[in-house]
């Protein structure tokens, strides 16, 4: 039997009754008990570090969500209401909290300390469906520039992060401007830059270095220049990456340096840098981020510094921020409960 | 569920992706030379998991999924593919094999006139068909082209002659099947060879194990471009 209104995979109307759509899932008790004992943790980290919890409509205009960039952020659901405006479920927190500071909270004098726990919906790409409906918390702190406030936020994370069960995660450091400063110190032409950058942006490596092979043979770079633009988006690791810089591009690395230099043992135990590392997003401008677990295949969350979106809504405030998928978190808590289980046992046979 | 990893966040060695088909051969004699065992999996053609040599192989296709979602730490993928499958940045393209040279192309029957381009002139539009529905967008899009896609999974090669497609887009290598069924190569839309992918929480969580692969590859490599 074929039913137009049936989707692919569903032999009937009355399966359909049955099921949830694609991307979207019930939470059942025995999960939920371990996610709000989670967020609890997450809450009292967040309240005693002074960051107040917001809350924002799961509606937004596309307008407004398209100040971040609707590419990027790939709303799953755009919707029209009765009155013909065009409406999306939100694809993430940064720009509604950005919305709110420009607006609600324009009489109050910064910083904004905020954080929040909210389901983010976004469409899904590629061969892997993932969630298109997932929870989200995070916090944003605007109205401070510079890297002290990205290592507050970096402090915050970790905070947060180490008040659940979660261990054995590592932060993955980079700056958005790395490379576009890399490229202006060491006099690339101006129009052969975006190409670059976004081979960097992709993380194709090859790319990367066929792009600066063509501009070689064109006579537009030296040998050594492309040599030092290969070898330094491709360092990663610890206090190592800063040593033995060509001396035009240190300063394009000093907030990194900074942070790393500036950072509380235990954060920069968790810290890798990595100059290559730029994300997707459109709104990030400096300092990004991205949180690995040993136990997931993907990110469970990341962050970055963003100093030109609140811009975009009539009040020019610096901001940096992070988000991670409680789901994620979750899973990786329970791998790592499970291991520590497993090397108990271990440890008590012999 | 979102993002599980299994058999290789278990593994504390690197898990490698081999590509069935073609690029077979070349990845496994490539492991060989740099010291990888790789016999048991040459002699059992139909196993796809090798736990004690840290291999496995799958569809080429399939590479970039396994790779992306973190079932394996690294892959083999030819460049084609990569295009076609992984999503920005969904996993790191970190260097460039060499092996499994080949380019995507635009052909079509052989004439005078290209059809793709009478298509054009008489439909504004030109149906193209390809195991490669992303790639063959990408380029009419690059090219200022309107075309119809019709998605085909194999003998590509038939489609233009029996009249279903103007053109197809897909892998050229010698050019020989194309011109045992009467298609010529209208057009080199993007060179192609065997990379090394990683998936980005490999990268961070098993990184010395991944930068010692690479060294090891490229040092491999360098060596072969060095005596030929």
């Amino acid at each position: 039997m074929t039913d137009e209104a049936t989707p692919a995979g569903a032999t009937s109307g009355k399966d359909l009754a049955f099921s949830t759509p694609p991307g979207l899932r019930d939470m059942l008790p025995d999960e939920l008990s371990d996610v709000t004992r989670l967020l609890t943790r997450f809450r009292l980290e967040l309240e005693s570090r002074h960051y107040s919890e917001l809350h924002t409509p799961a509606l937004e205009y596309e307008s407004t969500i398209a100040l971040g960039g609707l590419e990027s952020t790939q709303p799953a659901f755009p919707l029209i209401d009765a009155e013909g405006r065009r409406l999306v479920l939100r694809p993430d927190m940064t720009i509604p909290t950005a919305r709110v500071i420009a607006t609600r909270l324009r009489h109050l004098e910064p910083p904004f300390r905020l954080y929040y726990v909210s389901h983010v919906y976004r469409g899904t790409t590629g061969r892997i469906e993932q969630p298109r409906e997932f929870l989200q918390v995070g916090a944003e702190l605007v109205g401070l520039s510079g890297p002290d406030s990205t290592l507050e936020l970096l402090e915050v994370l970790v905070a947060a992060v180490d008040a659940t069960p979660l261990v054995g995660y590592r932060i993955v450091l980079g700056d958005a401007q790395l490379l576009p400063a890399i490229l202006h110190a060491l006099k690339v032409p101006r129009k052969d830059r975006p190409a670059i950058t976004h081979e960097l942006v992709t993380r194709d490596y090859v790319g990367l270095r066929n792009q600066l092979d063509r501009l070689c043979e064109q006579g537009s770079i030296s040998a050594k220049v492309q040599r030092i633009i290969v070898e330094t988006v491709s360092r990663r690791g610890g206090e190592e990456v800063f040593d033995n810089l060509d001396e035009r591009i240190v300063a394009a690395t000093d907030s990194l340096r900074q942070i790393y230099r500036d950072a509380t043992p235990n954060v920069r135990s968790k810290l890798l840098i990595d100059f290559g590392l730029t994300r997707q997003l459109g709104y990030y401008t400096g300092e990004v981020f991205e949180v690995h677990h040993p136990a997931l295949g993907q990110a469970i969350g990341g962050g970055g510094r963003y100093d030109n979106l609140l811009e975009r809504f009539n009040r020019k405030l610096p901001a940096v921020g992070f988000g991670l998928q409680v789901e994620r978190l979750h899973e990786a808590a329970r791998a790592d409960d499970e291991q520590r289980k497993a090397t108990f046992l271990t440890k008590s046979v012999t | 569920m979102s993002g599980l990893r299994g058999f290789a966040a278990r593994s504390k060695n690197l898990v490698i992706a081999i590509p069935g088909g073609n690029l077979s051969r070349d990845a496994l004699g490539l492991l060989e030379r740099i010291g990888h065992q790789t016999d048991e999996m040459v002699k059992n053609p139909r196993r796809q998991l090798f736990p004690e040599l840290g291999l496995m192989t799958m569809r080429p296709s399939d590479v970039i999924t396994y790779v992306s979602a973190g079932a394996a730490d690294v892959g083999i993928a030819g460049k084609d593919v990569i295009a076609e499958y992984a999503t920005d940045g969904a996993v790191y393209e970190i260097l460039d094999l060499g092996f499994g040279a080949c380019r995507m192309a635009l052909a079509t029957r052989e004439g005078k006139d290209n059809p793709v381009d009478a298509a054009m002139t008489r439909f504004g539009v030109a149906r193209i068909g390809s195991k490669y529905p992303r790639t063959a967008r990408a380029w009419a899009y690059r090219t200022g082209r309107s075309i119809e896609v019709i998605e085909l999974k194999g003998s590509v090669e038939l489609a233009p002659i029996v009249g279903l497609v103007d053109g197809i887009v897909d892998i050229v290598d010698t050019g020989r099947t194309l011109a045992e069924n009467g298609l010529i190569e209208r057009e080199t839309i993007a060179n192609s060879s065997a990379r090394l992918v990683v998936n980005p929480t490999s990268y961070t969580h098993k990184g010395e194990l991944i930068e010692r692969f690479n060294s090891a590859v490229q040092a491999e490599l360098d060596r072969e471009g060095d005596s030929s």
